[in-house]
């Protein structure tokens, strides 16, 4: 991994954005800092020369001119002045050379630039300076340089670029750090992916303990890939089993073909033969007509044709269709009574739906059984349908499969059709977002199908 | 298995001359089955193989029927169809395809097809496809529909065979009315869920066999022959009996 690349990653330019603020912050701190100290030691310093300049006033002449020359002019650290000018300006005694310009005499201490005598010749200091004017008329003035004021900048600029320099050297770094750990994690990643997509589609994201949001992201993804397989299986077990139901019929009709090649004595039995062929290749047409089908209702969200469904009456002419094959069977479909449903929906695809499991209730029930069905409105819920029938059922373990895409009851297998008719209402009933269920009451297996309310029962 | 006298062609308005049909199928295999299918069961057919020849020899020729593939080259099924429609050719067509959906079906009879029929297909289904295309059902300005021995009141909806009453559930009428305006004539258990009941969906159990079973019943005592006649492997017939 090169550096540059780390640089270039969200992470550093995130600290970039943050040493500056940092900087910036430091900065403000800094700089209240002085602001406040600078105020302080001005203040200190006024009331020290005000006293100061008091206490001289209150002195005579010949004790202020000695106060003046000694204990002002005898400063080691040569930090507080003071001077006596007479009336025309000429310096009296002291250690300024000559009146700052500037100062007025109004009792307030003011900054001005000053020139002391120093080995060399005067020198230009900024000071703060408090004059006033004695009773004789000769001036006083009493002052203090600003160099500790310039010592405290200094102290704090050094501390201010001491201290910034290295917090932002060390911010960077560890920006970089971790832009170089989270571009090692991305790279894993991408190796993993690159794996996934190459078809090792059961490898999972590598996730660390710490449980950041990449990890976070990752155990999602690992989440997405386990239902991906999972359906994968599904597909292929479908696939299978889509093979196997259209090999059966193939294979038989090719081996009657073959034996009524071989076999056949008259035009009459190899005719035979060859319509018993044609109805295995029409049943492999059937299976794929229902897929195709299905696949079309699933995929297609057909609500184009939607409109106000009328259950009851659905329901009464499914019965009404079917009633004639019960009765064959010596069986009965009864349809209670009640008021007139209405659901939004497939008008064509709900009756189909119905006459499907009508269509199992009768094939499925004994001779002489007898079908329920039902609808009615519940309360919010909306309306429910229910199709009882006294047969065997269908297997608590093997409910659910009987509603995915290719999956026939093994009680089935004998019986006439391809299989997917529930596969079908299956479909059907999610295009609507409507619920099935199953259960046993009564010695009857009922399907119940709970439709979505319209818009104002509820 | 083809069986002459299942299904004769209708009369020939030219009398004398065969019906003329045209059919456009691009599958060569397919088109010859179809071909020889028709040929023997008294049909003229002519048979070309690309969308875009369709439309000028339709022009033509004069066709009493046209059987169009969806799927062509050149020129689409469906293509060819509105052509000849903007073209004021109001032949009937009949339109093949290996397209099973419902849209796709309201789309052929959209376009100006009559019928839509999905492959694969019986030839038997077919030739009673095509039949129902050039035959007009029996119209009456009558209330009373009469065939042969069985007289339909169409308000009372009920049924009389020699002077006998025939009392009839909706379904049932239905039914009947449909077979008895077409007389004579094979009709398919397709074409009776399709255009009797409006259903098109193709359900698991022989449900037209059973209701046609339980008409049956009804319409025959023991003894007087059969109205309604099975066909094998294609459908049922109501026979003209005086």
């Amino acid at each position: 991994m090169k550096l540059n690349e780390a640089f270039r990653t969200g992470t550093f330019r995130a600290t970039v954005v943050g040493s500056l603020f940092f900087a910036a912050a430091m900065l403000l701190l800094y700089g209240f800092l002085f602001w406040q100290t600078a105020g302080y030691e001005r203040a200190r310093i006024n009331a020290f020369l005000i006293s100061e300049s008091k206490a001289l006033l209150q002195e005579s002449p010949s004790q202020q001119l000695h106060d003046v020359e000694t204990r002002f002019a005898g400063d080691l650290h040569r930090l507080t002045f003071a001077a006596i000018f007479s009336a025309d300006g000429r310096v009296e005694g002291g250690d300024i050379s000559a009146y700052p310009p500037g100062l007025v005499l109004d009792g307030a201490v003011h900054s001005v630039i000053v020139m002391r005598p120093g080995p060399h010749g005067p020198i230009r200091e900024r000071a703060r300076a408090l004059g006033s004017r004695l009773p004789d008329g000769r001036l006083l003035i009493v002052g203090r340089t600003e160099a500790d004021l310039a010592k405290l900048r200094a102290i704090l600029s050094r501390g201010f670029v001491l201290g910034l320099a290295p917090g932002i050297a060390l911010a960077l770094l560890a920006g970089t750090l971790a832009s170089v750990r989270m571009l090692a994690r991305i790279a894993t990643l991408n190796q993993t992916i690159a794996r996934i997509m190459a078809g090792e589609i059961d490898a999972r994201l590598p996730v660390n303990r710490s449980r950041d949001a990449v990890d976070r992201l990752a155990l999602s993804v690992n989440r997405m890939l386990d239902r991906i397989e999972q359906l994968i299986h599904e597909v292929q077990g479908v696939g299978d089993d889509i093979a196997h139901d259209l090999r059966t019929p193939l294979a038989r009709a090719r081996s009657r073909l073959e034996g009524g090649r071989l076999r056949a004595l008259t035009r009459e039995e190899l005719g035979q033969v060859v319509d018993r062929a044609i109805a295995d290749l029409d049943q492999t047409f059937t299976t794929i007509t229902a897929l195709l089908r299905i696949r079309h209702i699933e995929t297609s969200e057909r609500r184009t044709n939607f409109g106000d469904v009328n259950l009851t009456a659905l329901l009464k002419e499914a019965q009404d269709l079917y009633q004639p094959v019960a009765e064959l069977r010596g069986q009965t479909i009864d349809m209670r009574d009640g008021p007139a449903v209405t659901v939004v929906g497939d008008r064509d695809l709900l009756f189909e739906a119905v006459a499907n499991l009508i269509d199992n209730a009768v094939k499925f029930s004994p001779e002489g059984g007898k079908v329920m069905i039902s609808v009615h409105e519940d309360g919010k819920l909306g309306p429910i349908m229910r199709i009882a029938d006294s047969g065997s059922g269908i297997k608590l373990a093997e409910r659910d499969a009987v509603l995915r895409r290719f999956y026939r009851a093994d009680p089935s297998r004998h019986a006439a059709g391809t299989g997917l008719g529930l596969s079908l209402v299956a479909a059907i009933l999610r295009l609507h977002d409507f619920q099935l269920t199953m259960a046993d009451a009564d010695s009857m297996f009922t399907i119940e199908i709970r439709c979505r309310p319209t818009a104002g029962t509820a | 298995m083809l069986n002459m006298d299942e299904s004769r062609p209708p009369p020939s308005p030219v009398a004398g001359t065969r019906l003329r049909l045209l059919l456009v199928e691009d599958d060569s295999e397919i088109a010859a089955e179809i071909a020889a299918d028709l040929g023997q069961r008294g049909y003229d057919i002519t048979h070309v193989d690309a969308g875009d020849q369709a439309v000028p020899v339709a022009e033509h020729g004069q066709f009493d029927l046209l059987i169009v593939d969806r799927m062509l080259p050149g020129l689409d099924g469906l293509s060819v169809i509105e052509r000849l429609r903007e073209e004021n050719i109001r032949v009937p067509v009949l339109v093949l395809s290996a397209l099973t959906a419902v849209d796709e079906r309201v789309r052929g009879l959209k376009a100006g097809g009559d019928d839509y029929l999905t492959k694969p297909f019986d030839l038997s289904e077919l030739a009673a496809r095509v039949e129902a295309l050039l035959r007009r059902p029996l119209e009456t300005r009558d209330t009373l529909l009469r065939v042969g021995q069985l007289t339909l009141d169409l308000i009372e909806r009920e049924a009389e065979r020699n002077g006998r009453r025939i009392e009839l559930l909706p379904r049932e009428f239905k039914l009947l009315q449909y077979l008895m305006r077409r007389p004579n004539q094979v009709v398919t258990r397709a074409m009776l869920l399709e255009d009797v009941w409006h259903y098109r969906f193709v359900p698991q159990t022989n449900l037209v066999d059973v209701h046609i079973g339980k008409l049956r019943r009804k319409l025959d005592l023991p003894g007087e022959s059969t109205l309604i006649e099975s066909i094998r492997g294609t459908g049922f017939l109501f026979r003209e009996i005086e």
